[in-house]
């Protein structure tokens, strides 16, 4: 504890603060483990709400984010508890082995999301349309096949084309940057 | 597939909902088993999370969040409900669903009959009882799928861009409305007839023209202009082409059109459709396709197997460009591109130029040079027939042909005035010697032209269809006053002459035209299905609406 530090000065802002800087890795952070992004959104409020009645636990100077990792597992596990998502899930066990993994998780967050803007941005007009139809109107594969008349394999092999592609692309970026 | 690019698709199938339950468990025990598997699943999941956040901010959701997130959840629930009605988020059912009792219902979603179902256009389908149905989005394909039963359907008038279809399990029932072409010069009028029926009057009389006539008035009245021929794969050339008695040749037919003739093409063709005789104004040649596809590969057979395990075929003649050492052929397996051998292979780390340089440049342009360079990780075996691919750190590519090797370092020669040229630190990419197909699905060419093929262990050559795309181009126009409607295309393009001109494509499914990418993966080498000037309407190339 710093002896310099006014312990009586509320917590509060602070953490808000964090809490928005860190906003978007804490929601990947979520949406990894959930595999949901609409679960993971109505997690994050949760672990607002937490982080927010909790702010007094928090000591400035100490690292935020793995904070709020750690009270984002419970929430979590707490959503396992509750309900299950569609579609097979990882069981508890091994999300939280992958939890305690999560410590460079957040690394290069933003720089890596700039990143793939731009990547996204070279990709050919078919593999992005595919993309868009994937995560921003969050179509599966399946879904994507029906409403285009191609296969649910085929639709799979562009997709893992596409991801792999924007994958060399990070990489190839960050690299340069480096 | 490499061991981390399958685990990759484990992961991207679990990410999708896709995934086997078998495969699941797998991607468990690895998961608790393996430090090194957890970091790849953050970093394939991180992928698929950054997508999503960067996908939805390009399309405007993530700006219609409701300010920062630091509101009570209420507050903050609220916000997102009035922010989605007004940016119609993407999780809102598509606007192109039907609405079922009120309700907008999902893709894909699944519903009995007796039910109306009314879509925003005012279409509206009544679905018999114990018909058995799916919903659809009719702005990307069908609007309904139809399982079992009976409906009947009353369809608005639709957009240009637009098709209303319902899907059977055989068959597509797809609404085309009106459409057709009219000219005059004051003294005749000429009409062309796209879909439906459409009267053609004047003092003396009128005719009734249906999709594919041609009318024009005369002297007698109004009357039907050109012939309806047709042309099918169990056809005679020696016939007279009409749809009773058809050709058997697209060159046969294509040789005999005349102004104001609609040509009925059916079947799947292995021959390029080359229209050197077109129409007139106002009496366009037209070319109709009734399950119709033209496929620009062809099967190869008389596979045999090598001491080396890749699976070997004849195949006389090559697209391929000089210059282009590696790229322009395109084999297809079971339908889909076959990825060209490589090293390093896909989803493994970029290999980099060291000691990279130019120890006999070219004079001019066209003059050939000789490179070199060091490649760490080269693969042992013989890399002879080799083609070299490279991307300077600003972007610049070129490609030779390998001359040798000695351990790491390798010497090739290429054309002068590539635009880039290779460096130090240059992305490197090997491709096309047989010794580097070593991945199931991987493919080259031998030094005589043979298509070689790596299969996985025990697999056949005769356990799938395996063909080399041999035209570029499955429709050549060469003359002007042309419609071409409703063919599929697949492994090939449309290429329109200089000359051509009231050309109009409309109605195709273009499939698997490029013939290839360059090695970056993220450049086609001939990135459009149509070169030529046309006009186009509902063409869809792999998938999506052309243009985009």
């Amino acid at each position: 504890m710093d002896p310099g530090l006014d312990m009586s000065e509320p917590r509060l802002p602070l953490v808000q603060a964090e809490l928005l800087r860190h906003a978007e890795q804490l929601k990947g952070f979520l949406h990894v483990l959930i595999n949901d992004r609409d679960a993971a959104e109505d997690c994050f409020q949760e672990l607002f709400l937490t982080v927010t009645a909790k702010a007094d636990d928090f000591t400035p100077g100490t690292d935020f984010l793995a904070w709020a990792r750690a009270i984002a597992r419970y929430k979590v596990l707490q959503h396992l508890d509750r309900r299950r998502r569609r579609g097979p899930m990882l069981d508890p066990a091994t999300i939280e082995i992958l939890a305690e993994d999560a410590a460079s998780f957040g690394d290069e967050w933003d720089e890596r999301l700039a990143a793939l803007r731009g990547c996204l941005e070279r990709l050919p007009p078919a593999a992005r349309r595919l993309v868009e139809e994937r995560y921003t109107r969050e179509r599966l594969p399946a879904d994507i096949a029906a409403a285009t008349g191609r296969t649910a394999n085929g639709v799979t092999v562009a997709l893992a084309k596409a991801r792999s592609a924007l994958e060399d692309c990070i990489v190839r970026r960050m690299g340069r940057q480096a | 597939m490499s061991g981390d690019s399958g685990f990759d698709a484990l992961v991207d199938a679990y990410a999708d909902g896709t995934i086997a339950e078998a495969d699941l468990q797998a991607l468990q025990a690895a998961l608790r088993a393996d430090a090194g598997a957890r970091q790849r699943f953050w970093r394939r999941q991180r992928l698929h999370a950054q997508l999503g956040a960067a996908c939805r901010a390009a399309s405007g959701a993530a700006e219609a969040r409701p300010g920062p997130v630091i509101r009570p959840r209420w507050l903050a629930a609220a916000a997102v409900l009035v922010a989605a009605l007004g940016a119609g988020w993407a999780w809102w059912p598509a606007a192109g669903t039907p609405r079922l009792d009120g309700r907008r219902l999902t893709v894909g979603e699944a519903f009995t009959g007796p039910a109306v179902l009314t879509w925003d256009d005012g279409s509206r389908i009544i679905v018999d009882a114990g018909g058995r149905c799916r919903a659809g989005d009719n702005r990307m394909g069908p609007a309904l799928s139809l399982d079992q039963g009976c409906l009947s359907a009353e369809i608005a008038r639709q957009a240009r861009d637009r098709r209303f279809s319902i899907a059977t399990p055989d068959a597509t029932a797809t609404v085309l409305g009106t459409a057709f072409e009219l000219a005059t010069d004051g003294a005749v009028s000429r009409l062309a007839v796209e879909h439906g029926v459409v009267r053609l009057a004047d003092r003396h009389g009128s005719v009734e023209a249906r999709a594919g006539d041609c009318a024009a008035t005369g002297p007698a009245g109004p009357g039907l202009v050109g012939r309806r021929l047709a042309v099918a794969p169990d056809g005679d050339d020696g016939a007279d082409g009409s749809t009773r008695h058809p050709w058997r040749t697209l060159a046969r037919a294509a040789g005999a059109l005349a102004p104001g003739d609609c040509l009925v093409i059916r079947g799947t063709w292995h021959e390029p459709l080359v229209l050197r005789h077109g129409g007139a104004p106002g009496l366009p040649v037209t070319i109709c396709g009734d399950d119709a596809a033209i496929d620009g590969a062809d099967e190869l057979t008389g596979w045999t197997r090598r001491p080396d395990g890749l699976w070997s075929a004849p195949a006389d003649g090559t697209l391929a460009t000089p210059g282009q050492p590696f790229g322009n052929d395109q084999l297809i397996i079971d339908g889909a591109p076959a990825p060209l051998a490589a090293w390093p292979d896909a989803g493994a780390p970029a290999a980099r130029f060291g000691n990279a340089g130019i120890p006999g440049p070219g004079r001019e342009p066209a003059s050939t040079a000789r490179g070199s360079g060091y490649l760490s990780g080269l693969p042992d075996q013989s890399l002879d027939g080799a083609a070299v691919w490279w991307r300077t750190p600003d972007g610049r590519v070129g490609c030779g042909r390998l001359l040798g090797r000695a351990g790491g370092s390798i010497e090739f020669t290429f054309r002068w005035d590539m635009p880039g040229h290779p460096v130090t630190g240059a992305e490197a990419r090997l491709f096309a010697a047989p010794a580097l197909a070593d991945q199931p699905g991987e493919w080259t060419r031998d030094g005589e032209g043979r298509v070689l093929v790596r299969l996985a262990d025990g697999d056949r050559p005769d356990r799938h269809r395996i063909a080399l795309q041999r035209r570029r181009a499955g429709i050549l126009v060469a003359a002007s006053s042309i419609r071409v409607r409703g063919i599929d295309l697949r492994t090939c393009g449309i290429q329109i002459g200089p000359a051509a001109h009231d050309v109009r494509l409309s109605d195709l499914v273009v499939g698997d035209h490029a013939a290839g990418w360059w090695p970056d993966g993220d450049t086609p080498l001939r990135p459009d299905p149509v070169l030529g000037g046309a006009s186009m309407e509902r063409i869809i190339v792999d998938g999506f609406p052309w243009p985009p």
